[in-house]
C-alpha cells in the first residue's frame, strides 16, 4: 500500500492559490432542446485570443480582463451564439441550438476523460441513453447487440471462461488470451459481475475500436474497449422524480426445434437390437446398469412372466408417448422478468446528487430457476473553493440471488451417456409424479432396498422439490474522486475506486434426493451380523463455495486545456494509475448436513470402500470437495494523451503509455510495454475550396497504433504446481511442473491503422461514417513444437501473428414525410482474420481440425475456419458413405481419419460471420414511434447434425434424418443419409458427421425486435416532464436464409432463443 | 508557478515508480511455486503421473497376448502397428513413450539443477539434499533404461561402441538438443547414475513411488542382465533381496477376486520395491493371453487364476498386480528373485538356482501340491526362463526378454502372427526388435532414425 502515501503527499503539495477574483466568469453549455450539458464547446473572448471549452459537465470558467465582454460561444452541429456578460456574479447557461448538420453522438468517453468528437480521431460508437434504452432487457451488455458497428455478439467458437462476454469486436485478436472487449465501468476496469449493473443506472455507452481511441487504455485493450458511464444528478430547482418498470414474458422453449426419432421408431430400434441380444450383456453387467421399460417387457415376455398379448399391449400404448410433451408441461414454463427502478435527481450548481433504487425479478423458463436483484446507487457532486475544487461520490450496491433448483435435461439421463427414452411419462395423467427407470435395474433397486437401503427411486418432479441451490452476489462499488483547477488551463485530479464482489455459492442437496440416496447406498455395507453401515451419513449434502474479488486503483492525472493563439487549442493529459485485483476462493462440501442445527459430520475420505452396486469395485473414496485458490494481478500504467486543433479543422492526437503488470518471473525491463498511438482528423468541409451543397460537413480520420493483450497463464521461470494428492491415491503432497523456462516471455500487441470519413448532409438528412482498419496482432501466445527429447512436446510462447481486416458502415437517414418521420439506420460491418503465422502443425488432422472442431490455428486460414471431409455420395449398393483415399473412391474410413491431410479437406470459410449489421427503421408519428430492427449475418459455414448411428444401435435414440436414411438401391439419388450399418462403426459415423454434406452456410437476416411507444405530448406536469409507454417484443424470427435446412444457423445445437415480449412504463415528475 | 506545479507531479511520478518493483513482484497466482526449495523438488519428485511410469509400447509386439480382428480397431495407430511388427509405428501419430520417458529425464534434470543450485545448511537438510539428487538420478536412469531397450539395439558388448544409444541430456534447458550417444555410454550412463545414487538412497522407503536402496539394486540387476553381465547381474540381484526379499504366498489371496491383489499405495503387496504403471493398458483389455502358453500353467498354479479371467471367448489378463485398474510395470522382488536364479543357473551355480526357483514356485502353487524340482543342469535355465515368462505377464518385460535371449542360439525364437487374413514374421533379431524414434523428434532435432 506503498503507493497511498503518493495520495497523501500529493494532497499536500496542492496548497490553495489566491487567484484574481475580480475579472473571473463561469458558465455551462447545455443543448437548448434537451438540456444535457455540451461538452468541449468552444468558449473564447471576441476580438481576444483568451479562450478555453467546456468540461466533462458542461461547464466552463475563464480570466476575463475587464467587464462587460462579449464571449462566443461554439459547438460542432450547433449555432453559435454570442453572449454579454457584465459581471462575475452568477453562473450564467448558454443553451445552443441544434443547426442541423447534427453528428451521431456528440461527446464521447474514454473513460480517462470526456471529449468533443470532433475533436478526436479515433473511431468510436456513442450508445446514447435513447437507443441504449431501446430494448428491455434486466442487463447492460445485451442491449448492445446490433446496434454498434464492428461489435458482435459470438453465437459460435470456442467456449470461454464465464468471467468473458461473448463479445468480439473487430475480429480475432488472441489465440489463447481474451478474445472480448475490455469493460470499463465509470473510468475503472471492471472486474465483477456485469449481470450486477442496473441498466437503469446507466446514462450511456462507448465503444472503443481503433488503436487511437483504445491506446489510452493500452495493454488491455488489444480487444477493443466498453466504456459504460453511469448516470449522474443534473440541475434541477425542484427534486425529479423517475419511475420505469416493465414486464416480460419469454415463451418456453422450442423443445421440437431438434428432430430426433419418435417413440415408435426408438422402440422399433430396441426390438430390434433385443433381438440381436444387444442387451444381454447389459442384463448380467456387475453395475447393475438400467434397462428401459421396453426392455424390461421384452425381457418379460421372452422369460414368460408376461403373455405376448400383454407385452404387445403395454409396448402400444409407450409408442403413443412424447416425453417433450411433459418436459414442457412440467419442467418448463413461460419465463416472467419484472424490472421496477426508482430515482431522484437534482441539485444546485455547488451540489448535485441522484439515487435510485432497482428491482429485478426473474422467473426462468426452466422451473424452479428465480433470480433477484436489488440495486441502489448514490452520485453525488459538490463544488467547493469558489468552484475550483470538485468532489465526487459515488456509491453502487447490488444484491442478487440466483435460485437454481431446475432438473436439467443432462440429469435426466437414465444412465451415463444415455438420454431419457423419449415414452417417458413424467406424471401420470392426475398430475402424480411417476418414477422413471434410472440408475440401476429395477430388480436390483428393489432387491437392495428389501435389504434396508434407501429408496433408490428416481422422479424428476420430485427430484425439483429437493434442491436448494442459491447463488448470492453482492458487489458494492465505491468510487471518489477530487478534480481540482489550479489555473483556467490546468487541473489535477485523483481517482480511486474500490470494488469488491462477494459470491456465494450454497447448494444443498436435500437427503430425499437422488443424488444422497444413490450416493449413500452405494457405500452402504453390511456387516457380519447384517446390520448395514452408512460410512455416508444419510442427511443433506451441502456445497459451499464462495469467491471474494477486490479491486482497488488510484489514478492521478493532470490536465491542460488552453486555448493558443491564431485559433488552436492544445489539450494535453498526463497521469499514473495503479491497480490491484485479488480473488480468492474456496469450496467446502459438508456430509449430514442438518439445515436447522447448521452442524454436519464428518466421513472418512481415506478409507477405500467396496461398492454396494458392484462388489468388484473395491476402491472408491468418498467424494471430498475442498478446495482453495488465490490470484492477485497487479497493474502499474504511465499514460500521456495530447490532443492539438488548429481552426477546429486540422485536429492532431497522440497517445503513449507503459504499463507494467505482475507477470510472474519476467525482469522488470520486460514486466512493461511501451504502446502508442497517432492521428489525425481533417475537416476537409471547412476549407475554403470545399463548396460541395450535397455533403456540407466531411471529414476524414486517420489513425495509427498499439494496443495490447495480457496473458498472464504463463511465466518466465520454472514453475510447478502443487495439486492435492487424494486423486492419485498417494498421500504425497506433488507438484507438476506447468512451466518450462521462457525468459523472453512478453505481452501481446496489436497494431491498428484505422482510416475513415465522416459525413453529413443538409438538415441531417443523412450522416454517416466509414472505417476501414487493417490489424496486426503480433506476440501472440502461441503454441510451437519442440524436440520431445526436451521432456516438453509443445512451447508456449510469443510466437503467433494474425492479420485482420474489416471496415464498418454506419449510415442513418431522416426522412420526414407529413406528420411522418422515417429514421433509417443502417450497420454493415465486416471483420476477416487470417492467421498469419503459428509455429505447430496439428499432428492428427482428424482430430485438430473436424473433432471437437475449431480452434486449431492454421497459417493462411482464419482462426475459426470450418474444414470437412469431402464426400463422394453413398454407395448404391449398400447406402455406405463415400469419401476420398489418396484421391481415389473409399469407404475405408479408418484409413480416410489418418491420411486425409489438411490440403484434401475442403475448407468452408469461417464458423463465424464475416459480415453483419443490422438495418433499423423507426417511423413516427405524432406521439407514437414504431421501430424495427433486423438484422444480418452473412458469410459463415455452419456443421449441422444428423443421424449418427452410434447412438441408434446403442438403443440411445437419434436425430430425425434416420427416417430419411437411404435403405433401397436408388436412394443415393434422393438422399445423402447413409444406411443403417449392421454393426456399430463409429469411424463411419465420424466421417458422415465431419463430411461436407452436412456443412450449410449460416447467412441469415433476422426481424430481431420491435419497439413500439407512445410518448404523448402536453402540459400535465408528469406529461410535460416525461412519459414513455412502450410494447417490445424481441426474438422474432428469421426473415431469410440461405440454407434450406429447417435450423436457425445461430442456434444449431442449442435452443434458438424464445420469443419474448415486454410492457414497459417510464414516467417522471 | 508552472514550474513547481511540474516540479510537484515530477515527484508524484518519482514516489510511483521507485515503490513500483515490490508492487508488481507479487504471485499472480497463490498455487504457482518457481521450485527452489528442497520441499519443493520433493513434491516434484513425487509426481507419480508423471515419473513412475513404464512404457507400454512393447506390450502388443510381444509374444504373451493376440488381439482377435474384430478388437482391432480400439487399438490405437501405435498399438496396431507395434502388434503387427509394421516398419511404422506412428503413421505421423506421437511417439508416447518416447516422449513421456524424456519428460521423466527433464523432471530429474529440472531436480538436478535445483538441488546444485541450494545449498543445505543443516545436517537433515544435507540428507535431504543428497537423497533427492540420488532420487532424481535413479529417476533419469530408470527413464534412460528403459529408452535404450525400446530405441536401440539389443547390447552387445563387441559392437557397443559403434551401435548408436540414446540422446543423454544434462540439462533441463529446453533449448539445447542432445544427439544419440553410443550404445555403450548410454548404457554406461545409466550405470554410473545408480553407482551413484545407491549410497544415499533410504534401504527401502515407506512409500512405493520413492526411489531406495533396494530398488536401484533391483533396477542395476536388470540393467547388468540385458547386458549380458550375469556375474554383476547376481551381485546386484543379492543386494537387492538383502534389504527386501519378502515373497506374497498366493494361496494368502483371493485368487478368485476381480483384482486379487492388495493396492500398492496402502503398501499392502509386499513384493512391490518401486511402483510404476503402464504408459497405456487398452491393448490387454482387448486382447487375450496367448492359449499355447496360458496351457503351460499347471492346474495347481495359482496364477492361473489369479492372472486370467474368461471373457469374450479369451482368456483375458485381470488386471494389475498392484490392485489398481491400470496395468503395473515396477520393480518386484519376485522378478529380481528369477533374475537371480537365472545367473545362477548361468554362472554354474544350479543348486542355488533351483533353490530360488522352488522358493518362488512353492508360493505361486496350491499348498501342499508343489513338490521340489529335480531336473538336469541343461534344463534348470529353461525352466527358469518359462516360469519367469508366466510370472511376469503384461508388465512390459517379456519384450526386453525376446531381445535378449535371441541372442542366444537355443533361446532365439521366430514369432509368427495371422490377423485379418494375413500372417505376419518376426524372425529373431530382426531390425523390428528396435522400435523407430518418432518422426517428431527426427524432423526437429535430426538425431540418426532406427533402421527397420
Amino acid at each position: 500500500m506503498k503507493y497511498f502515501y503518493g495520495f497523501i503527499i500529493l494532497s499536500l503539495l496542492i496548497s490553495p492559490k489566491v487567484f484574481g477574483q475580480g475579472s473571473h466568469i463561469k458558465g455551462s453549455v447545455v443543448n437548448d432542446e434537451t438540456g444535457e450539458p455540451l461538452v468541449g464547446a468552444s468558449v473564447r473572448v471576441l476580438s481576444q485570443t483568451i479562450g478555453t471549452s467546456s468540461d466533462s459537465e458542461g461547464e466552463f470558467s475563464l480570466q476575463v480582463p475587464s467587464f462587460p465582454v462579449r464571449i462566443l460561444i461554439s459547438f460542432i452541429g450547433f449555432k453559435s451564439k454570442e453572449a454579454e456578460i457584465v459581471s462575475n456574479q452568477e453562473t450564467i447557461i448558454i443553451r445552443l441550438i441544434e443547426d442541423g448538420v447534427l453528428l451521431e453522438g456528440v461527446t464521447i468517453s474514454s473513460g480517462y476523460q470526456t471529449i468533443s468528437r470532433e475533436l478526436s480521431t479515433g473511431s468510436f460508437v456513442q450508445i446514447d441513453n435513447k437507443l441504449f434504452n431501446r430494448r428491455a432487457s434486466p442487463d447492460v451488455i445485451s442491449r448492445l447487440e446490433d446496434i454498434a458497428p464492428g461489435l458482435v455478439f459470438n453465437r459460435a467458437g470456442a467456449s470461454k471462461p464465464a468471467s468473458q462476454t461473448s463479445i468480439s469486436l473487430r475480429g480475432q485478436s488472441s489465440i489463447f488470451g481474451r478474445e472480448d472487449p475490455l469493460i470499463v465501468l465509470d473510468n475503472f476496469p471492471y472486474n465483477g459481475d456485469l449481470s450486477s449493473i442496473n441498466p437503469n443506472d446507466i446514462e450511456s455507452i462507448t465503444v472503443l475500436k481503433d488503436a487511437s481511441a483504445a491506446s489510452i487504455w493500452g495493454a488491455q485493450a488489444g480487444n477493443g474497449v466498453i466504456v459504460i458511464t453511469s448516470k449522474k444528478g443534473k440541475k434541477s430547482d425542484v427534486p425529479k422524480v423517475t419511475f420505469s418498470t416493465y414486464q416480460s414474458i419469454t415463451g418456453k422453449p422450442d423443445l421440437f426445434y431438434t428432430p430426433v426419432i419418435s417413440a415408435s421408431e426408438y422402440i422399433d430400434l430396441e426390438r430390434m437390437l433385443f433381438e440381436r441380444g444387444f442387451y444381454n450383456a447389459l442384463q448380467v453387467d456387475r453395475n447393475h446398469p438400467p434397462l428401459t421399460p421396453v426392455v424390461e417387457i421384452l425381457l418379460a415376455q421372452r422369460n414368460g412372466l408376461i403373455s405376448n398379448e400383454d407385452a404387445e399391449g403395454e409396448i402400444d400404448f409407450l409408442r403413443r408417448k412424447d416425453l417433450r410433451n411433459d418436459l414442457k408441461k412440467y419442467m418448463f414454463r413461460a419465463g416472467q422478468h419484472q424490472q421496477y427502478a426508482v430515482n431522484i435527481q437534482g441539485g444546485t450548481d455547488q451540489t448535485l446528487y441522484r439515487l435510485s433504487y432497482g428491482f429485478d425479478r426473474n422467473k426462468e423458463v426452466a422451473v424452479g430457476d428465480q433470480s433477484e436483484r436489488h440495486t441502489i446507487s448514490y452520485t453525488g457532486r459538490h463544488q467547493l473553493l469558489n468552484n475550483r475544487l470538485t468532489l465526487r461520490n459515488d456509491l453502487y450496491l447490488s444484491i442478487s440471488s440466483n435460485q437454481e433448483n431446475s432438473v436439467t435435461v443432462q440429469e435426466l439421463y437414465y444412465a451415463t451417456g444415455k438420454p431419457l427414452y423419449p415414452y417417458a411419462s413424467l406424471a401420470d395423467e392426475n398430475g402424480v409424479p411417476s418414477a422413471i427407470n434410472y440408475g440401476y435395474r429395477q430388480d436390483f433397486v428393489q432387491q437392495a432396498m428389501s435389504k434396508g437401503l434407501l429408496a433408490w427411486t428416481f422422479s424428476p418432479l420430485i427430484e425439483q422439490q429437493n434442491k436448494d441451490n442459491l447463488r448470492r452476489n453482492i458487489n458494492y462499488r465505491i468510487n471518489t474522486a477530487a478534480e481540482y483547477k489550479l489555473t483556467d488551463h490546468l487541473k489535477i485530479e485523483v481517482l480511486y475506486q474500490y470494488d469488491q464482489s462477494l459470491n456465494n455459492l450454497n447448494n444443498r442437496r436435500l437427503k430425499e434426493s437422488w443424488y444422497v440416496r444413490d450416493l449413500v447406498n452405494r457405500f452402504t455395507f453390511s456387516g457380519v451380523s447384517g446390520s448395514l453401515t452408512r460410512p455416508v451419513p444419510y442427511g443433506d449434502i451441502l456445497q459451499t463455495a464462495s469467491t471474494l474479488t477486490q479491486s482497488q486503483s488510484l489514478r492521478t492525472q493532470v490536465t491542460y486545456n488552453r486555448d493558443l493563439k491564431s485559433e488552436s487549442n492544445l489539450n494535453i493529459l498526463a497521469g499514473t494509475e495503479a491497480r490491484d485485483s485479488k480473488t480468492a476462493s474456496q469450496s467446502t462440501l459438508y456430509y449430514g448436513y442438518n439445515d436447522e442445527l447448521a452442524t454436519s459430520q464428518l466421513v472418512d475420505h481415506f478409507t477405500r470402500y467396496t461398492s454396494f452396486v458392484n462388489p468388484a469395485s473395491k476402491n472408491n473414496l468418498i467424494p471430498s470437495g475442498n478446495s482453495l485458490s488465490g490470484r492477485q494481478d497487479r497493474f502499474l500504467s504511465y499514460y500521456l494523451n495530447g490532443v492539438y486543433s488548429y481552426k477546429r479543422k486540422y485536429i492532431l492526437t497522440a497517445s503513449a503509455r507503459l504499463d507494467q503488470s505482475n507477470l510472474f518471473g519476467v525482469r522488470i525491463n520486460q514486466k512493461g510495454v511501451p504502446l502508442y498511438s497517432v492521428g489525425t482528423n481533417w475537416k476537409i468541409s471547412d476549407e475554403r475550396f470545399y463548396k460541395s451543397v450535397i455533403l456540407p460537413y466531411i471529414s476524414l480520420r486517420t489513425t495509427f497504433g498499439y494496443s495490447g493483450n495480457v496473458y498472464k497463464a504463463l511465466s518466465a521461470y520454472t514453475t510447478a504446481s502443487y495439486a492435492s494428492s487424494s486423486l492419485t491415491g498417494s498421500s504425497l503432497p506433488y507438484a507438476s511442473i506447468t512451466n518450462p523456462p521462457n525468459p523472453y516471455l512478453r505481452w501481446e500487441r496489436v497494431r491498428m491503422i484505422n482510416t475513415a470519413i465522416d459525413f453529413g448532409t443538409q438538415d441531417s438528412r443523412l450522416r454517416g461514417s466509414i472505417d476501414f482498419y487493417l490489424k496486426k496482432s503480433m506476440d501472440l501466445i502461441g503454441n510451437a513444437p519442440l524436440a520431445p527429447q526436451t521432456g516438453v512436446l509443445t512451447f508456449s510462447g510469443n510466437t503467433a501473428e494474425i492479420v485482420g481486416r474489416g471496415m464498418e458502415v454506419s449510415l442513418t437517414a431522416n426522412n420526414r414525410f407529413g406528420k411522418f418521420n422515417l429514421e433509417t439506420s443502417f450497420i454493415y460491418s465486416r471483420a476477416s482474420d487470417k492467421v498469419s503465422k503459428y509455429l505447430a502443425q496439428a499432428s492428427n488432422v482428424a482430430g485438430a481440425y473436424l473433432i471437437g472442431g475449431t480452434g486449431f490455428p492454421t497459417e493462411g486460414k482464419p482462426f475459426y475456419a470450418v474444414y470437412s471431409y469431402q464426400w463422394a455420395g453413398l454407395d448404391k449398393d449398400s447406402g455406405d458413405p463415400m469419401g476420398y483415399l489418396e484421391g481415389n473412391l473409399s469407404k475405408n474410413y479408418s484409413g480416410i481419419k489418418s491420411s486425409t491431410t489438411l490440403e484434401q479437406l475442403k475448407y468452408h470459410g469461417t464458423l463465424r460471420p464475416l459480415s453483419f449489421g443490422s438495418f433499423r427503421n423507426t417511423l413516427s408519428f405524432m406521439d407514437f414511434s414504431l421501430s424495427a430492427n433486423v438484422t444480418y449475418r452473412l458469410g459463415y459455414a455452419v456443421r449441422t447434425n444428423s443421424v449418427l448411428y452410434s447412438t441408434i444401435l446403442t438403443g440411445n435414440g437419434g436425430h430425425a434424418d434416420f427416417a430419411k436414411r437411404w435403405q433401397n438401391s436408388g436412394d443415393e439419388n434422393i438422399t445423402h443419409i447413409p444406411s443403417m450399418p449392421s454393426t456399430l462403426n463409429p469411424v463411419r459415423d465420424e466421417f458422415y458427421q465431419y463430411a461436407e454434406v452436412l456443412v450449410e452456410r449460416g447467412d441469415h437476416i433476422r426481424l430481431q425486435d420491435i419497439n413500439f411507444s407512445y410518448k404523448p405530448t402536453g402540459n400535465r406536469s408528469f406529461i410535460k416532464n416525461g412519459l414513455t409507454i412502450f410494447l417490445y417484443a424481441n426474438n422474432l424470427g428469421i426473415l431469410w436464409k440461405k440454407t434450406d435446412k429447417d435450423i436457425d444457423p445461430d442456434f444449431v445445437s442449442g435452443i434458438p432463443a424464445a420469443k419474448s415480449i415486454a410492457l414497459g412504463l417510464n414516467i417522471t415528475y | 508557478m508552472k514550474k513547481s506545479i511540474f516540479g510537484k507531479i515530477c515527484v508524484l511520478c518519482f514516489i510511483f515508480i521507485s515503490c513500483q518493483s515490490s508492487f508488481l513482484d507479487v504471485k499472480p497466482n497463490k498455487s504457482w511455486v518457481v521450485p527452489t526449495s528442497l520441499q519443493d523438488l520433493q513434491a516434484i519428485l513425487d509426481s507419480r503421473m508423471e515419473l513412475n511410469i513404464a512404457p507400454g509400447i512393447n506390450i502388443p509386439a510381444a509374444d504373451d497376448f493376440y488381439t482377435p480382428d474384430i478388437y482391432i480397431q480400439y487399438l490405437t495407430i501405435p498399438q496396431k502397428n507395434s502388434y503387427l511388427w509394421k516398419p511404422d509405428i506412428y503413421e505421423g501419430s506421437l511417439g508416447q513413450d518416447w516422449n513421456l520417458m524424456y519428460k521423466i529425464v527433464f523432471y530429474s534434470n529440472v531436480v538436478l539443477e535445483g538441488v546444485s543450485a541450494s545449498k543445505p545448511a543443516t545436517d537433515e537438510e544435507k540428507l535431504q539434499w543428497l537423497r533427492l539428487n540420488s532420487g532424481a538420478l535413479f529417476f533419469r536412469s530408470f527413464a534412460y533404461y528403459y529408452l535404450s531397450e525400446l530405441f536401440c539395439k539389443p547390447y552387445a558388448d563387441q559392437t557397443a561402441d559403434t551401435d548408436p544409444g540414446i540422446p543423454l541430456r544434462f540439462t533441463a534447458d529446453i533449448n539445447s538438443i542432445s544427439q544419440r550417444a553410443s550404445l555403450r555410454q548410454s548404457y554406461q550412463q545409466i550405470l554410473d547414475d545408480l553407482t551413484l545414487a545407491i549410497p544415499y538412497l533410504p534401504d527401502t522407503s515407506p512409500f512405493l513411488s520413492r526411489p531406495s536402496k533396494a530398488a536401484s539394486w533391483a533396477l542395476l540387476s536388470r540393467v547388468y542382465l540385458s547386458m549380458g553381465n550375469y556375474v554383476k547381474a547376481e551381485e546386484a540381484a543379492t543386494a537387492c533381496l538383502k534389504l527386501n526379499g519378502v515373497l506374497l504366498d498366493f494361496n494368502t489371496v483371493d485368487i478368485t477376486a476381480p483384482n486379487p491383489f492388495p493396492v500398492s499405495e496402502s503398501g499392502a503387496n509386499p513384493e512391490i520395491i518401486f511402483d510404476q504403471i503402464l504408459s497405456s493398458s487398452a491393448f490387454v483389455t482387448v486382447s487375450g493371453v496367448d492359449s499355447l502358453f496360458y496351457r503351460t500353467y499347471h492346474e495347481n498354479d495359482l496364477r492361473k487364476t489369479a492372472f486370467y479371467f474368461d471373457a469374450y471367448g479369451m482368456k483375458m489378463f485381470k488386471g494389475s498386480y498392484s490392485g489398481t485398474t491400470q496395468l503395473f510395470g515396477g520393480l518386484t522382488t519376485s522378478e529380481v528373485y528369477f533374475t537371480r536364479a537365472e545367473c545362477y543357473a548361468r554362472n554354474g551355480k544350479t543348486e542355488l538356482a533351483l533353490a530360488d526357483l522352488d522358493y518362488i514356485l512353492k508360493r505361486r502353487w496350491r499348498n501342499e501340491t508343489y513338490l521340489p524340482l529335480t531336473l538336469h543342469k541343461e534344463e534348470v535355465l529353461e525352466k527358469i526362463l518359462l516360469e519367469r515368462r508366466k510370472e511376469l505377464v503384461a508388465r512390459g518385460i517379456r519384450w526386453f526378454d525376446l531381445r535378449r535371449l535371441n541372442k542366444e542360439r537355443q533361446f532365439s525364437k521366430h514369432l509368427e502372427r495371422f490377423s485379418e487374413g494375413i500372417t505376419y514374421k518376426l524372425p529373431a533379431n530382426d531390425n523390428r526388435y528396435t522400435f523407430p524414434i518418432p518422426d517428431n523428434e527426427i524432423s526437429s532435432s535430426s538425431i540418426i532414425q532406427n533402421p527397420r
